[in-house]
């Protein structure tokens, strides 16, 4: 019973974060699974006490001009941070609203994009739509700032129904004409350019000269401005289902990508019924709806059903190695990590933002990704690693079978095949039984770190 | 650059003075620009109007010395990248390069906070030494950041995360240190800016204690200013900080985007917001611009006036060097003070009054 409360709790923070050290799921064993959610969904959104450190040591991620610095923060956040759902939500809204630093070259305005998810991630999906709408990133990235009262640019009106809320099939072309011409004279002052020193900030700004005044008719209803548009949005069920399908994605097990939704069925119709019915009996509210998935059973049952995304994995591994308070070098360079698995934070590839699932895997990313978690638990030093090492040299003497299953426990707990268990245990019993006598303590030191990176590197552990 | 002085000396001492008559402190003049002069952390002044801008990133690791001159002309770089897996040797470079003196030589003295190590160089950029051990034992260092060189050319290092400072040989020879771990009197907890006084008193940029300590040159305190917040006299993460030859005492108020100035006492006197214009070298950007010009005609321009997290002060004379790291450029001020004899003012009254006339 004990150890199926820790496995549950430990799934609970691969997805609401990147994973728990073996201490902090100490801890939350001792809690209430319920009010645990509770908090996590009650957390403000604040920044973290340390941010000082990070504008001290990574200087010019705090005033970023290109968005790899702060990408590599962000990841430190999300394995180190006290408010896991807040950053996790950001990311989501990022994988959903996904906006491109390629584009604009404004990468202040990308990362306040980000920041915004960081505080209105769990409100309303109204005030959530009417920020994206407002948002100077998402207005350049997506033409608003080109739609004019007497020359409509149809791009935003036409993403914000097809790829951010209700999905191909549920609005006719006449309605995104209608949403474009509503959210004419959207669009955003001037900013300072970036030479000859740097790029300055910039903010929403209507144009009343330039918004379409008339009435027009959008799904039915008759609409004037943006505002409007985005109320009769979140009225709609399919509105409802698109978001509840895109945080089943995200949070319980990975579907199909998202075009191809229209044409193929949820994996699990049941679940997205359970959180389509949470929007729409919360008027879309996002916290419940979170509430409502973070305890269901399908939830909790789902354990192991995701592929991690690089961010996730990067984010991962590091907690598992161990992250000291005081960012070093390594910090630089998490982003580039991610790069190199094929998730550009604050760069996806298009408005459809990444594939996910599956297709984050491919010979090279998988490569990168094993060669990236294996290094971070090669140091035995590292705090994690070290911590992990003293668990299982403190439970004394164990048969490769033993061996193997405390380091399983202590990396997650990682729950991995028959078959991997079996490549594991007979590696270990090569070298015979670990002895953590006195004058053998570094030689099991040695084992258990090289148990520790063949298991990162099993198939099981992509996985969340 | 002109060093000469505007302060009329209408007294003998520019430090026994009872009062400082301050007639002005304008701005001056903007040098540099993004790519040359792009993120500057610290800034040290040396010989013939030579400044030396200590470059870090524009990526999240590595470093470069820009050398300009009053005139805003970009003098060449200094270019040590780091190589992967280097030692400690006199080819390693630079990771995360924090601060720069010059010596009497004119030899330019890099810290850097990641590799713990000291870098002294010819100003043609030839390494004449490196040392810096990680640990916590006298001597050793753990992330170095500023550092100030005494009246007989030996280099103080703030040495960050033993929350000390250390006096060292520029060759690296250990003399002595002073400096312990907390908010108490006389505690830093993780300083980052240094400077000296002609005295050689000591002033620590006491970064997360959100202060400047005044120390003997033995290290007794003798001063605190500063308390955290964003209000007058408050600072938010101090980093850089300076003292001229009237003990006045500069920090640059990095979490709150801007410098402040407090008088020898510790009062608050003001604070600089950035004024800044088009260097000579950013006027020379944007009249081959066509597109930069219009749109700069399109926005408002006071928020690029402004400092964007400074991060090192520097004094030469009367001038104010601010390295306006956000913006990629030096701000200079100047200062207009004269001291006053006792005999010139009136004798402190002990309270405020309000029969000003």
């Amino acid at each position: 019973m004990a150890d199926e409360r820790r496995k549950l709790m430990a799934h609970l923070m691969r997805r609401v974060g990147v994973g728990a050290t073996a201490d902090e799921l100490d801890e939350l064993v001792e809690r209430s699974y319920e009010e645990f959610v509770e908090e996590l969904l009650q957390a403000e959104a604040s920044s973290d006490p340390d941010r000082d450190l990070l504008d001290r040591y990574l200087p010019t991620s705090t005033s970023p001009e290109v968005p790899t610095g702060w990408a590599s923060r962000w990841i430190y956040n999300l394995a180190t941070g006290r408010r896991p759902l807040r950053e996790k939500m950001a990311l989501f809204w990022h994988q959903v609203f996904a906006t491109a630093y390629f584009k604009s070259s404004h990468a202040r305005a990308v990362v306040a994009q980000i920041d915004g998810f960081r505080v209105n991630g769990l409100d309303n999906m109204r005030q959530i739509l009417l920020d994206l709408s407002r948002d100077p990133a998402m207005i350049h990235w997506l033409d608003n700032s080109e739609n004019h009262a007497d020359a409509v640019n149809e791009n935003y009106g036409r993403e914000l129904l097809e790829l951010f809320t209700m999905g191909i099939g549920s609005y006719s072309e006449e309605d995104i004409k209608a949403a474009a011409r509503a959210f004419t004279g959207w669009t955003f002052t001037q900013p300072i350019p970036f030479y000859p020193y740097s790029i300055g900030d910039t903010a929403f700004t209507f144009e009343e000269a330039d918004h379409d005044t008339e009435e027009k008719v959008f799904l039915g209803q008759t609409v004037v401005n943006g505002e409007d548009v985005i109320d009769v949005i979140v009225q709609q069920e399919a509105c409802a289902r698109f978001i509840a399908r895109h945080l089943y994605n995200f949070f319980v097990a990975d579907e199909q990508p998202v075009p191809s939704w229209s044409a193929t069925s949820p994996r699990d119709p049941e679940a997205v019924d359970v959180l389509t019915e949470a929007f729409v009996e919360s008027d879309g509210d996002i916290r419940s709806v979170m509430r409502t998935l973070l305890n269901s059973d399908f939830f909790k049952a789902a354990r192991f059903q995701r592929v991690k995304s690089p961010v996730e994995f990067v984010g991962g591994a590091i907690k598992l190695a161990g992250v000291t308070p005081l960012p070093d070098r390594s910090v630089a360079r998490l982003s580039q990590a991610t790069i190199l698995m094929g998730q550009a934070l604050m760069n996806p590839p298009s408005v459809e933002g990444w594939h996910t699932g599956q297709e984050w895997l491919d010979s090279g990313t998988l490569i990168e990704r094993v060669n990236f978690a294996v290094d971070q638990v090669t140091d035995t030093s590292k705090p994690g690693i070290a911590s992990i090492v003293a668990r299982v040299i403190a439970a004394g003497d164990a048969t490769p079978e033993e061996l193997i299953d405390r380091c399983l426990s202590l990396c997650g707990p990682l729950e991995v095949s028959e078959q991997t268990r079996a490549t594991l245990v007979a590696r270990a019993a090569a070298e015979g039984p670990l002895r953590v006598r006195q004058g053998a303590i570094e030689a099991a030191e040695g084992r258990i770190g090289h148990m520790l990176q063949l298991i990162v590197a099993a198939p099981e552990y992509q996985f969340a | 650059m002109t060093t000469e002085t505007r302060s009329a000396p209408r007294n003998e001492t520019r430090t026994g003075f009872e009062v400082l008559l301050r007639a002005g402190f304008p701005y001056e003049k903007t040098l540099g620009m993004r790519r040359i002069t792009w993120y500057p952390i610290d800034i040290a002044l040396g010989k013939e109007g030579r400044i030396y801008c200590l470059r870090r990133g524009p990526f999240e690791v590595g470093g470069v010395i820009c050398t300009i001159n009053w005139e805003d002309e970009d003098l060449g770089q200094i270019v040590r990248p780091p190589r992967p897996g280097d030692g400690s040797g006199l080819e390693g470079g630079w990771v995360w390069p924090v601060g720069i003196v010059c010596d009497a030589d004119e030899r330019l003295i890099v810290s850097d906070e990641s590799e713990h190590s000291i870098t002294v160089i010819t100003r043609e950029g030839e390494v004449v030494a490196r040392w810096g051990e990680h640990g916590s034992d006298p001597g050793q260092l753990d992330r170095p950041a500023q550092m100030a060189i005494d009246g007989e050319g030996r280099l103080l290092v703030v040495d960050t995360m033993n929350h000390r400072v250390q006096r060292f040989s520029v060759e690296g020879e250990y003399i002595d240190g002073f400096g312990s771990h907390g908010s108490g009197p006389a505690e830093l907890d993780m300083p980052w800016g240094i400077a000296l006084d002609a005295e050689g008193c000591v002033y620590i940029g006491d970064w997360r204690n959100d202060r400047v300590q005044k120390f003997s040159p033995s290290g007794e305190p003798l001063l605190s200013v500063g308390l955290s917040g964003d209000g007058e006299g408050e600072l938010n993460r101090p980093a850089g900080v300076a003292v001229d030859e009237h003990g006045d005492i500069y920090v640059a108020d990095r979490g709150n985007d801007r410098v402040v100035l407090f008088d020898r006492n510790g009062r608050y006197v003001e604070r600089f917001l950035g004024d800044a214009t088009i260097s000579k070298s950013g006027r020379v950007y944007l009249m081959a611009n066509a597109k930069v010009l219009r749109l700069r005609d399109m926005c408002t321009l006071e928020a690029g006036k402004r400092f964007r997290a400074p991060a090192s002060v520097r004094i030469d004379s009367d001038r104010l060097f601010v390295a306006d790291f956000g913006f990629h450029r030096v701000q200079v001020y100047r200062k207009e003070a004269y001291p006053l004899r006792a005999a010139d003012v009136m004798a402190h009254p002990g309270a405020p009054n309000l029969e000003t006339v």
